[in-house]
């Protein structure tokens, strides 16, 4: 039973985000890491290997854009599937992020959780 | 101190260019005098040995030579003029008492009054000229005392006083008017002269940058504002190619093909362009620049064209900076916004245990005010990227039926209360270039305030529809309306000439519901100006009011916003 669970990363610094997205994914059967220092992203992907990464865009350490940059360059995470959630919606970011190949992009104050979990599933 | 000493040396300089050409005048006469007197003088000796004409003419052409050189030594011009006059004078006297050769020695008396005027000018020509009449005077009287024997008669005389009077009078009116000819064209061409000096002025302290360039693109003149943001030396820039010596590149720093450039269009369409871009100065520095290329266009045909460009490295670093200020501010904004409404999500749906009714009831309080003010904080983006120029527009076909049908469901599900919404679509209406994102956000807008201004029992209509005669644009083939229209509250006719305006709610409406932000119908109308639409209305309090946009068939054309390049360093961003 614990194998068929969805196994995700969640790239989130910010604590009260971090909550809601524990709490939830959880109450909706994922099996959730989460990581709130950018720089530790990528590392933890290539020993976790989860089927997707919901990533924020402003963390510390590295920021969202670098951490796809750096996805894009790791040959074992570059088919990776990503979706960017942010809070960033001007539309230079959304170009920015548009580079790097992501699954989906949400600006968190435009979306509901219930409709970021059904976003994630759609998905996997 | 050295203005004045210019002017000063301007003043001597043209003083001695007129004292020149007098000199010049009294030399080029002299040897005329010299050569004849010479001549004559010695054609008298030969044949009249005795006579002491011929050598008194002789004295006279020594006498002009002695001038000559006097002028040449002393360059004293008025003296060498008034010296060759009186020689002149005297040897007329000596032709007149003589008669020179077969007695047409009186012949010579005419030369006087144009040399006379010439070298002396109209005033001192005309004292000339009296002498010249008292010395024919005087001969006469003498002949008539007997007291020289001269080969004419009183008659002829008088009549040669007389006949160089009438001459002379002619010479005067002439002169006359053309000194003042001459003293109005100077006139004039010192005005011009001002003219010039302060345009120079003008053109040489301006901070813009102006270049001109000839029919054939080549530079013709450029100024000191020119060569510095431009990065080039004066003289190395003229007759240069403008396009080619100087790059224009666009927000990726590829080389703008020359054909979109400003001085392009002027030099071959005749009409001025202006552009914001980046020039690469001759080091390979790039500069921001505002450029405006305008036609010089002579009798119909374009000869030349000017281009004027200004530094705007500034303006964009303050763009820059207002950008990432909404950046970082939406970003700090909604992050607790969308936490709080998560939560309070959470709470709602029973993930955190139930709730009883009383706490449910403030948890939804929470919830919607909430939403309330991210709605609010997108609207502001909105708006500021509107006026930052920096909202994409990134158009695909696109059914509009079904994009307004879609937003229809959206509005009424968020509005428990709705009227009866009545949809009808054209089904000639084609799927035009559009961004559905704005037209999404200009559809529920229009939808939400019609649907929230209007009682249960009234009406909305929804329809969109082609039309071929409405053009927005000269090249347009027709445009896309849509028209949303309510049987509501309406707009209150004191109310219409504002409703477009930033923040500005109707009384009759802000009573009704205070939930509104104001910015609404600004945004429609921002977001159509921005992509070449159009928005109008017709209102009637109490009946209704009619929203009409309309898109042109061609759709919108796409625009991306150029990525600016950050101001704050990388590591303040990480603290955030």
């Amino acid at each position: 039973m614990t194998q068929t669970k969805p196994f995700i990363v969640i790239a989130e610094d910010d604590k009260a985000y971090g909550r809601v997205y524990l709490n939830k994914f959880t109450a909706e059967g994922f099996d959730v890491t989460l990581i709130t220092n950018g720089s530790e992203v990528v590392p933890t992907l290539l020993k976790r290997r989860p089927q997707l990464l919901l990533l924020d865009l402003i963390m510390p350490g590295k920021d969202g854009f670098g951490v796809l940059e750096e996805l894009r360059n790791t040959p074992e995470l570059k088919d990776l599937r990503v979706i960017v959630a942010s809070n960033l919606s001007q539309d230079i970011d959304k170009a920015k992020v548009s580079q790097y190949k992501v699954y989906d992009y949400f600006v968190k104050s435009d979306v509901s959780i219930t409709e970021v979990i059904e976003r994630v599933r759609s998905a996997l | 101190m050295r203005r004045r000493m210019n002017k000063k040396s301007t003043s001597d300089n043209l003083a001695s260019r007129s004292g020149q050409g007098t000199a010049y005048v009294i030399r080029a006469y002299s040897w005329l005098a010299i050569f004849s007197l010479g001549l004559f003088g010695v054609l008298h000796i030969i044949a009249h040995p005795q006579d002491a004409v011929g050598y008194l003419e002789l004295a006279g052409a020594t006498a002009l030579l002695l001038n000559l050189a006097g002028l040449r030594f002393t360059r004293r011009v008025a003296v060498a003029r008034n010296i060759f006059l009186l020689t002149v004078l005297a040897f007329l006297g000596l032709m007149l008492i003589s008669g020179g050769t077969a007695d047409t020695g009186l012949l010579w008396v005419f030369v006087f009054p144009v040399t006379a005027f010439f070298l002396a000018g109209k005033r001192a020509g005309m004292a000339w000229l009296v002498a010249l009449l008292l010395l024919i005077l005087g001969i006469w009287v003498l002949a008539a005392t007997d007291l020289i024997t001269i080969p004419y008669s009183g008659v002829v005389l008088r009549q040669l006083a007389i006949s160089v009077s009438v001459v002379t009078v002619g010479i005067y009116v002439y002169q006359h008017t053309r000194e003042q000819l001459a003293s109005e064209s100077q006139e004039s061409r010192a005005q011009l002269r001002a003219e010039k000096v302060r345009s120079d002025v003008i053109v040489q302290h301006i901070t813009e940058g102006i270049v001109t360039v000839d029919a054939e693109g080549k530079i013709t003149f450029a100024n000191p504002a020119a060569y510095k943001m431009l990065g080039w030396p004066a003289h190395e820039l003229i007759g240069k190619n403008f396009i080619k010596a100087i790059p224009m590149l666009d927000e990726n720093g590829r080389e703008i093909a020359s054909e979109y450039r400003p001085m392009h269009h002027a030099l071959h369409e005749g009409e001025s362009l202006t552009m914001n871009t980046t020039y690469r100065q001759k080091d390979g520095k790039p500069v921001p620049v505002s450029i405006t290329g305008t036609p010089l266009v002579i009798n119909g045909k374009i000869v030349g064209a000017i281009g004027t460009f200004r530094d705007i490295s500034e303006e964009q670093d303050v763009v820059r900076a207002k950008s990432e200020f909404v950046t970082l501010a939406s970003h700090q904004l909604r992050t607790p916004l969308s936490a709080v409404s998560w939560m309070s999500e959470l709470l709602l749906n029973g993930d955190a245990g139930p709730l009883s009714a009383e706490q449910r009831e403030h948890v939804k309080g929470i919830y919607r005010s909430n939403q309330r003010m991210a709605a609010l904080v997108s609207e502001m983006l909105i708006v500021s990227g509107l006026d930052l120029h920096s909202l994409s527009v990134m158009p695909q076909k696109t059914e509009l039926p079904l994009l307004a049908a879609n937003v229809v469901k959206e509005v009424v599900g968020a509005h428990a209360d709705h009227p009866k919404i009545k949809e009808t679509y054209d089904p000639a209406v084609p799927a035009i270039q559009c961004d559905q994102e704005i037209m999404k956000i200009i559809l529920r807008n229009l939808l939400s305030n019609a649907v929230k201004y209007t009682p249960k029992a009234g009406e909305v209509t929804v329809s969109i529809a082609l039309s071929k005669t409405k053009k927005l644009n000269p090249h347009s083939k027709g445009s896309v309306v849509i028209a949303v229209s309510d049987t509501g509250y309406g707009i209150p006719k004191a109310a219409t000439s504002k409703i477009f305006s930033k923040f500005f709610r109707a009384k009759n409406i802000s009573h009704r519901d205070t939930d509104g932000t104001g910015l609404g119908l600004y945004i429609v109308k921002a977001l159509l100006d921005y992509v070449d639409g159009q928005v109008t209305f017709h209102s009637e309090e109490n009946k209704g009011t009619t929203f009409t946009v309309a898109l042109p068939v061609e759709g919108m054309v796409a625009y991306q916003p150029a990525e600016l390049t950050s101001l704050i360093p990388k590591g303040a961003e990480e603290d955030v």
